[in-house]
């Protein structure tokens, strides 16, 4: 789909948590608000917001998927923009809600809805035009750039834009920083050694760099690489790109 | 009735063979460096991709109106044009030519539409012997293997495998380096094209305006089936079919690019018919054209997308599962990213019903298909389709369909967070969640699945028990 | 129902009703205008440096000077017996008073060299185009281990958009071959290595 980039900053932004966010990572979600409210957006939480439903539409549930996708766009249409920490879900949300609920009564909300959702570090930097935030992190940090931002959404580029203009960083890119981590949601279970074997390399990689910190977009991605890193009690963290922006400057 | 594909399974194994990683990691980064310099190379690269996915979209929408008009300049120029139901039909049909000319001995080029309908073993119960001259294809055959990418068949062999085969077959030195080999099987196999009555070659493209047989190929071996014997039989699907002439300026560059990252591959042939007045040439020339359940799929919208393939392997080469575990995971003839989508449409879901699964959904297949077919979202639609027709497991059923209940509505969602957080205290108390019940422990065999939080999000904002400017 | 009829009939029941794309018009596209340009200025060079980036050995001489580039050819090849194909006729006698052993297509298996015309060049991708015909065989390019093309100049022209427009349809040969380099493979462990089943070495002989 064809993102048409608003020129107006919104003042208020409603959040998209993500159920994954909202019951694993809260302080994700508390950085989101915090990252936001810096750069002087009101941020609202619709509390009837509940999940994209990304498993059950890849899962092939389209029916339990398109109900989801009605409870989104019911929930957020009222809102000017809505940003998500999370580049699957608001992929979910601009190249699938459309088809979804294409020739039912909320065919129209749903483009709108579509084209009014972003995740964070491309609604800071495109919308925003902000690509600096004050953060500060000192330490070598790398990025694992999420398959659905980077080929779903296309706008990968902004999260290391933002990384990169931490004050402290000293960025080291992955080696194949597009090769995919291995999670895809049920495949990490229905084809576990595969999942694996990918998991892997991707550790291989970030191991290369030397990197302490991992930064990624999406908290699946970064489960997925914690859940090895705690299972080999490695040092690197793993940190989203929300929570890296909130690190105050001394 | 076939036995499924067993792909989890299969995929173990795969990845337990730590040569076969070894030798498709490196195969696999070099042909995609080759993608990279190919696609770069040309700076409307993208626009001829966009070209070709239209060509081929109109194409299949016309299909029979191009598909009477390719007969027609064919038979005009001498060729004969058999159609086939299925490849009992198709392979009836080859070796009836085969039998009418007397043939004994055929030699074939490289075609995934004749391993499909297993064309060899029909000819070879009807007595007339065929041999493969692909150099890999004739490496598989000496194997009695199978090829394990659309394109390059023996990329999960070393050159010490084919040493060795080629020691016990063609008495070459049993260490010996490739230019050795490569020049075995030359003239192993010259004696073959000289000898043949008849050479069988599939397709890359049928040219409808003017009957024309496109075939691409880097060894020469497609140029000589085509020339030395006396009848040429090529064998495809029906929907290789491309509207011009000049469509071949687009489709050659963006199929030789996307495979192998050339600008043209060492040959292309456009053959019309059989010779006239030529020194040399087939005498004969016949084309036949498969269904097999292709119009089944050009009838669905959702899925007709996939008979736009070229077959190059850019998928493959670009896939992260197909790098991992190699083509003959993928349990019958294409493999990768493509195979999932056409094995199942193809085998039926019965015989296949793992492989739309076997994806991340990653996307990098559809970044380097030269007609950008969609294919995680051909995916998703199989997986649609499996659901639909009661394909999935109940167990598998019950858990989504319930997740989707719990989900649709604010209330039942906040229900399931306070009954996940008592199942977990009652599980796993207050430590890492090391293992998983049941089909979710291959989780956690190499990884700690993260704990719920003691709250949620949506409880802390209520409670906003953070200020802002604060770190939690 | 015929094979044929019940096809044709299953493709018009899964198109009916089905909204049209259009068939995009033909030639090269716009974006390509830029590139094209500067290898059409620059045709003999473009041609030259991309055959040769594939191992083709590429001269340029004038028609006085043909036989003697050929000559030259033959003698560092160490080759004795060559075959001439229809369209270069012209040479066979004059390479038999060389010393040469001469032959037609009918001694492609069996000659050193096959030395054959080509109908054009294609500078974007170093390419030789053959039309085959009564005085153009198939085999003197494709059997013998090395193959000798002569090229006029004037016949190369920018890519396959170039030559599409200057072939008709309707006069379409059996076969229009499209040589890029020498044969090879990468099958065996991605390794690349000449002279599979066509010719390993091949020659071009641009001429003025």
């Amino acid at each position: 789909m064809d993102q048409t980039w608003q020129v107006e900053r919104p003042a208020r932004v409603a959040l998209f948590v993500t159920c994954l966010v909202d019951q694993f990572f809260p302080e994700v979600g508390e950085a989101t608000v915090k990252v936001l409210e810096r750069v002087g957006v009101q941020v609202e939480f619709p509390e009837e917001q509940t999940c994209c439903g990304q498993v059950l539409l890849n899962d092939g549930f389209r029916e339990e998927a398109a109900a989801l996708a009605r409870h989104f766009v019911e929930v957020f249409e009222p809102y000017e923009a809505v940003v998500a920490p999370s580049g699957s879900c608001v992929a979910a949300v601009r190249e699938f809600y459309p088809q979804l609920l294409r020739g039912t009564a909320l065919e129209g909300q749903t483009q709108q809805v579509a084209h009014r959702t972003y995740e964070l570090g491309e609604f800071l930097v495109r919308v925003l035009g902000v690509t600096r935030l004050g953060a500060r992190l000192c330490g070598r940090v790398t990025y694992h750039p999420s398959c659905h931002l980077l080929r779903g959404l296309g706008t990968g580029a902004c999260a290391e834009r933002l990384i990169r203009n931490v004050e402290g960083v000293e960025f080291v890119p992955l080696r194949r920083p597009e090769a995919c981590c291995g999670f895809g949601g049920i495949f990490s279970v229905k084809f576990g050694a595969v999942s694996e074997a990918m998991l892997e390399d991707k550790l291989a990689d970030l191991g290369a760099t030397g990197a302490d910190v991992v930064v990624g977009t999406d908290v699946s991605c970064l489960m997925h690489l914690r859940g090895a890193l705690q299972r080999r009690a490695s040092p690197v963290r793993t940190l989203h790109l929300a929570e890296l922006l909130a690190m105050e400057s001394e | 009735m076939r036995e499924p594909i067993r792909f989890a399974e299969r995929s173990v194994q795969a990845l337990e063979d730590a040569r076969l990683r070894e030798v498709l990691r490196r195969a696999m980064e070099d042909l995609r460096r080759k993608w990279s310099r190919g696609a770069s190379e040309l700076p409307y690269f993208g626009v001829l991709r966009d070209q070709a996915k239209q060509i081929k979209a109109h194409t299949l929408l016309h299909l029979d109106a191009y598909l009477e008009q390719l007969e027609a300049r064919i038979t005009a120029r001498g060729g004969v044009v058999h159609w086939a139901r299925n490849g009992e039909e198709a392979c009836r049909l080859v070796v009836g030519i085969c039998q009418e000319v007397g043939a004994r001995r055929v030699v074939k080029s490289k075609s995934m539409v004749t391993e499909e309908i297993e064309l060899n073993r029909a000819l070879e119960r009807a007595g007339i012997q065929v041999i493969e001259t692909d150099l890999g294809e004739f490496v598989v055959q000496l194997d009695g293997d199978r090829p394990s990418h659309l394109i390059a068949p023996i990329i999960h062999k070393r050159r010490e495998d084919v040493a060795e085969l080629f020691s016990r077959h063609l008495g070459t030195p049993v260490d010996a380096p490739v230019e050795v080999l490569t020049r075995a099987a030359r003239s192993h196999l010259r004696q073959a094209f000289l000898t043949a009555e008849v050479g069988v070659t599939g397709a890359n493209f049928l040219v409808a305006e003017t009957g024309s047989v496109v075939l691409v190929e880097n060894e020469g071996n497609a140029r000589l089936v085509t020339t030395l014997p006396r009848v040429h039989i090529a064998v495809t699907g029906i929907e290789k079919v491309i509207p011009r002439l000049q469509d071949l300026a687009v489709f050659l560059p963006v199929l030789v690019r996307s495979a192998t990252g050339q600008k043209l591959s060492s040959y292309v042939s456009v053959l019309s018919g059989p010779r006239r007045g030529e020194p040399n040439g087939p005498e004969a020339f016949h084309l036949v054209l498969i269904d097999n359940r292709r119009t089944e799929i050009l009838r669905d919208p959702e899925l007709r997308e996939a008979l736009q393939c070229l077959r190059c392997g850019a998928c493959l080469n670009a896939c992260p599962v197909y790098e991992r575990v190699g083509g003959h995971t993928y349990g019958w003839v294409y493999a990768g990213p493509i195979g999932a989508v056409i094995t199942p449409l193809l085998l039926g879901p019965k015989a296949s019903f793992e492989l739309p699964y076997a994806s991340t959904l990653c996307g990098a297949c559809r970044e380097v298909c030269p007609v950008r077919i969609d294919i995680p979202r051909l995916l998703v639609s199989l997986r649609e389709r499996m659901v639909a027709s009661g394909s999935v497991t109940p167990l598998e059923r019950w858990l989504m369909r319930g997740l989707g209940w719990a989900l649709q509505s604010s209330v039942r969602y906040r229900w399931a967070s306070r009954l996940g957080r008592i199942v977990q205290s009652l599980m796993w108390g207050e430590g890492p969640i090391r293992w998983l019940p049941g089909p979710l422990r291959s989780w956690t065999r190499k990884r700690d699945f993260p704990r719920l939080a003691p709250q949620t999000f949506r409880e802390r904002w209520r409670k906003r028990s953070w200020t802002p400017g604060q770190r939690s | 129902m015929d094979a044929r009829s019940e096809i044709l009939s299953r493709i018009r029941r899964a198109l009916h009703g089905v909204p049209q794309v259009p068939l995009p018009s033909g030639g090269p596209p716009p974006e390509a205008a830029a590139y094209r340009a500067e290898i059409g200025g620059n045709l003999v060079e473009r041609f030259t440096r991309e055959a040769e980036g594939l191992g083709v050995r590429v001269y340029r001489t004038d028609p006085q000077r043909l036989l003697e580039v050929v000559v030259g050819i033959l003698r560092a090849e160490r080759a004795q017996r060559v075959g001439v194909s229809e369209r270069v006729g012209w040479m066979a006698p004059l390479l038999q008073t060389k010393g040469f052993t001469v032959g037609g297509a009918d001694q492609a298996e069996r000659v050193e060299i096959g030395i054959t015309g080509a109908d054009y060049g294609l500078a974007a991708t170093g390419t030789l185009v053959l039309l085959s015909g009564p005085e153009q065989d198939r085999v003197l390019s494709l059997l013998p281990p090395v193959h000798v093309a002569i090229l006029p100049e004037d016949r190369l022209v920018v890519d396959l958009h170039a030559l599409f427009e200057r072939i008709r349809p309707e006069a379409l040969p059996s076969a229009l071959l499209l040589i890029t380099g020498p044969s090879r493979t990468a099958d065996i462990e991605q390794t690349l290595t000449p002279g599979v089943h066509g010719p390993g070495i091949v020659h071009v002989v641009l001429v003025r």
